[in-house]
């Protein structure tokens, strides 16, 4: 007998899977991947920078694009569809319905994102074009930002439509990046503590998807330590948590 | 304390302890972050941090593509030799300005800047604050090290810093070849400085390296040549 | 711990305020008290906007009463234990397009918790019960409306619950359907079910229910047993076959009698049963048939007018 969150992240799995932006977007990206391979722009040696460069980049924009397809749509996908009265109806906690979406989104994102860094591997290995262990962690660092973006996306679904998910969610991601920018800014304009600790809180509360950047690392043929992957680990469960608790207390008290 | 109030307060009590395993897990990860992120340890300007920001997680894909044109203006100018595509020289610098913004990493865009401030714009200042803003973005990086060596040698005549750069390649050397290439620029520079007897220990080291004995015999016998002509 | 109760509902001042930013607050449902008893098809009728689906969704859970409690099979009202012995359909069913029908069943039975062979049973005897085992691996899209109800029906057995509540189940549903559909709720009381109905359609309600309760304007107008309701007066019902002209002059020169010509029979209302040998005496004469004799019953369509109203809502209730 699965639990309740085994059975709808099993059932958030299926329906990315039947979605056909879901495959189309892996298609695509492991298409851009492979042909990356085959184009031959500098001299040897440059050719695998260039391809890692580009393999890490698809996989960050159509990890996120895919991320935002699967569960921009789970929940308020499901009350806009009416479909959530026959799960609410049933013998679960509104807490499991979003954590076991969470969980399936998350599982989906990674066997999304699992064909490119296949490829991107693959490569690597067959040209000696540095360590595929540095280029999993990598992946696996864009993976973690990307259960991320998921728990941004199911807070801020548990009360808005689907559509507003969506841009409410590339909002939160555009401003984590430039918050350095304005961070930057703020140290500029002014000395004065207040400023300062503004600064300060910007940067720790809101999420830093740049920690899980490791694109220069796999790249250049960096080694990223092990006790990095592990504390960006809690840092990303960490967000995780926050956001997902907001969301089951705004979902929790969500009439239908 | 009603139900209701008891409630707001847990919920309350939640997001701030969560919020506080956010901004710890943050400090966790800043310890670390010297080893791993392309900015830590790195000094941009604000209009770089700007356009990093802007460009989020393609900045480094960004910085491909840009190096993609100036590649193509690189190979088009030896094609046509000369300075007769100015244009091109000039439009070239921008260009490995916004890469190493993009990239800090992209050692062939600071050397190849380095490189053309130095030889065909004369800026040698310019080249070697390039170079060592390279440098201390990557501080293992071998061209580097000699390029900004041999621009405080031949144009700035600043031996001291560029001795100490030559030695600092010689460490990074990946190979016997680039050994000799940096003990060959230790060599030539102590000469230039007057310093005879650095000279002949840098070419003593090269006669270390397996297969260059005969080379490090006369680069010792011209030291010794020009350092007696000299005297004279 | 579930306590046998001889109610399934019981819920006491039940109501229920909409906010409403342009008017304030709106009020859906008014100090609502219920019994539902154990084992009977409990009817729950009123006309749209009555509060019927508000006080379904009070009951499972899916929106909080603003005053006033209930228990549902002894737990509180919207609790997750409770919900493991419901059933329920609601109206006008949506289900994931991109599932077959089995599937969809396969997914809400291990909701339940059920295990694999337990799933595998019932969705093989609820499929064929509700005439869809051959449309099984057609994907829900593909389904029409008629075909929803039924796999609606069939999730909300998937449990084999004590308690089955229906939101409009004949909606989309042809003539065989409805009798199908009545007769899998009579099944479902045979075996000791309770089953609470909400319909518009008020035949079939008058048919299966044992009980109803009237909902008006957010408030209980009236409930009790069908028998109990629908009380028989004193007048009587003669239905004659071959009525003429002549015929039909003599038996309106009754006193009180009202006349109701059909199509191949007469429908004679007689004001008091003194009068009923009076009236068969004169059909005889004139050659007319008996067709039946009986007491006049009230319709629960007049009950339900007379208390809900025209089209304004404006009854006795």
């Amino acid at each position: 007998m699965s639990s309740p969150i085994v059975v709808i992240a099993q059932q958030a799995m299926r329906e990315a899977s039947r979605r056909r932006t879901l495959p189309a977007l892996v298609i695509f990206g492991c298409g851009i991947i492979l042909s990356s391979a085959f184009l031959s722009f500098f001299q040897l040696g440059v050719e695998i920078k260039f391809f890692k460069d580009i393999a890490m980049t698809v996989i960050f924009l159509f990890g996120t694009v895919a991320t935002l397809v699967i569960v921009s749509t789970q929940l308020s996908g499901e009350i806009e569809s009416r479909t959530i009265y026959n799960v609410l109806s049933k013998p679960i906690r509104r807490w499991e319905l979003v954590v076991g979406k969470f969980a399936g989104a998350a599982v989906a994102i990674g066997l999304a994102i699992a064909p490119m860094v296949a490829i991107l591997t693959f490569f690597i290995y067959t040209d000696h074009g540095g360590s595929e262990l540095e280029a999993v962690k990598g992946a696996y660092l864009l993976w973690l930002a990307f259960t991320v973006l998921s728990a941004v996306a199911l807070g801020i679904a548990s009360v808005a439509t689907s559509t507003v998910t969506a841009a409410l969610t590339i909002l939160v991601f555009v401003v984590s990046y430039l918050k350095g920018a304005v961070t930057t800014y703020l140290d500029l304009i002014s000395a004065h503590p207040v400023v300062a600790y503004f600064g300060q809180a910007l940067y720790y509360l809101l999420p830093n998807f740049e920690n899980f950047n490791t694109r220069t690392a796999v790249v250049h043929d960096e080694l990223v330590p092990w006790a990095y992957l592990g504390r960006t680990t809690l840092y990303a469960a960490a967000l995780v948590c926050l956001f997902l608790y907001v969301g089951i207390q705004l979902f929790e008290e969500r009439e239908f | 304390m009603t139900a209701d109030s008891l409630l707001r307060l847990r919920r309350a009590t939640a997001v701030v302890a969560l919020l506080a395993c956010v901004a710890g897990s943050q400090a966790l990860v800043d310890q670390y972050r010297l080893a791993v992120n392309d900015e830590a340890g790195v000094t941009f300007s604000v209009a770089a941090v700007v356009v990093r920001s802007f460009l989020g997680e393609v900045r480094g894909l960004a910085a491909d593509f840009l190096w993609l044109r100036v590649d193509e203006y690189q190979h088009r100018r030896r094609i046509i030799g000369g300075s007769l595509l100015q244009q091109d020289d000039e439009a070239l610098m921008p260009l490995v300005r916004l890469i190493t913004w993009l990239d800090p990493h992209f050692v062939d865009a600071y050397a190849l800047g380095g490189q053309w401030l130095a030889f065909h714009f004369s800026h040698p200042q310019q080249a070697v604050a390039f170079y060592e803003e390279g440098i201390r973005n990557n501080p293992n990086d071998f061209d580097l090290h000699t390029g900004a060596a041999w621009v405080y040698w031949r144009w700035l005549h600043n031996y001291g810093r560029a001795t100490v750069l030559a030695r600092d390649a010689a460490g990074l050397a990946g190979d016997d070849l680039e050994r000799f290439q940096s003990l060959w620029l230790v060599a030539h520079i102590r000469l230039t400085a007057g310093d005879t007897a650095g000279a002949i220990r840098a070419w003593r080291e090269v006669g270390q390296i397996p297969g260059y004995d005969q080379a490090s015999k006369s680069g010792i016998a011209r030291t010794l040549a020009q350092g007696r002509g000299k005297a004279q | 711990m579930c306590v046998a109760v001889p109610s399934v509902i019981t819920v006491e001042n039940l109501t229920k305020h909409y906010r409403n930013p342009a008017s304030g607050s709106r009020a859906a449902l008014r100090g609502l008290t219920l019994d539902v008893p154990a084992g009977e098809i409990f009817g729950f009728l009123g006309p749209n906007g009555a509060g019927k689906t508000t006080t379904i969704k009070l009951l499972l859970g899916l929106i909080s009463p603003t005053a006033g409690h209930g228990t549902m099979l002894g737990y509180p009202l919207g609790s997750v234990n409770a919900r493991r012995h419901v059933g329920f359909l609601p109206e006008s069913p949506y289900f994931y397009e991109y599932l077959r029908g089995e599937e969809l069943l396969d997914y809400y039975g291990r909701l339940f918790g059920l295990v694999h062979h337990v799933r595998r049973e019932r969705n093989e005897s609820l499929l064929k019960l509700v005439g869809l085992w051959d449309a099984r691996r057609l994907a829900v899209r593909k389904y029409s409306r008629g075909m929803l109800q039924r796999l609606g029906l069939a999730q909300a057995l998937i449990n084999d619950p004590d308690l089955v509540i229906l939101d409009e189940p004949a909606g989309g549903l042809d003539p065989i359907g409805r009798r199908e559909m009545r007769d899998i709720l009579l099944h479902l009381r045979d075996r000791g079910k309770t089953v609470f109905l909400s319909s518009h359609i008020l035949a079939e309600v008058e048919t299966v229910c044992d009980r109803v309760a009237i909902l008006h304007r957010g408030e209980l107008v009236a409930g009790g047993r069908m028998t109990d309701l629908l009380s028989e007066g004193r007048e009587m019902e003669l239905t004659v076959h071959g009525v003429n002209g002549a015929l039909s002059a003599h038996l309106g020169g009754m006193p009180g009698v009202e006349i109701h010509h059909g199509t191949d029979v007469t429908v004679v209302i007689l004001p008091e049963h003194a009068l009923v040998y009076q009236a068969i005496e004169i059909v005889r004469a004139s050659g007319g048939q008996v067709v039946s004799l009986g007491a006049k019953r009230e319709r629960l369509e007049d009950l339900f007018v007379k208390l809900v109203g025209g089209p304004n809502g404006e009854g006795q209730g």
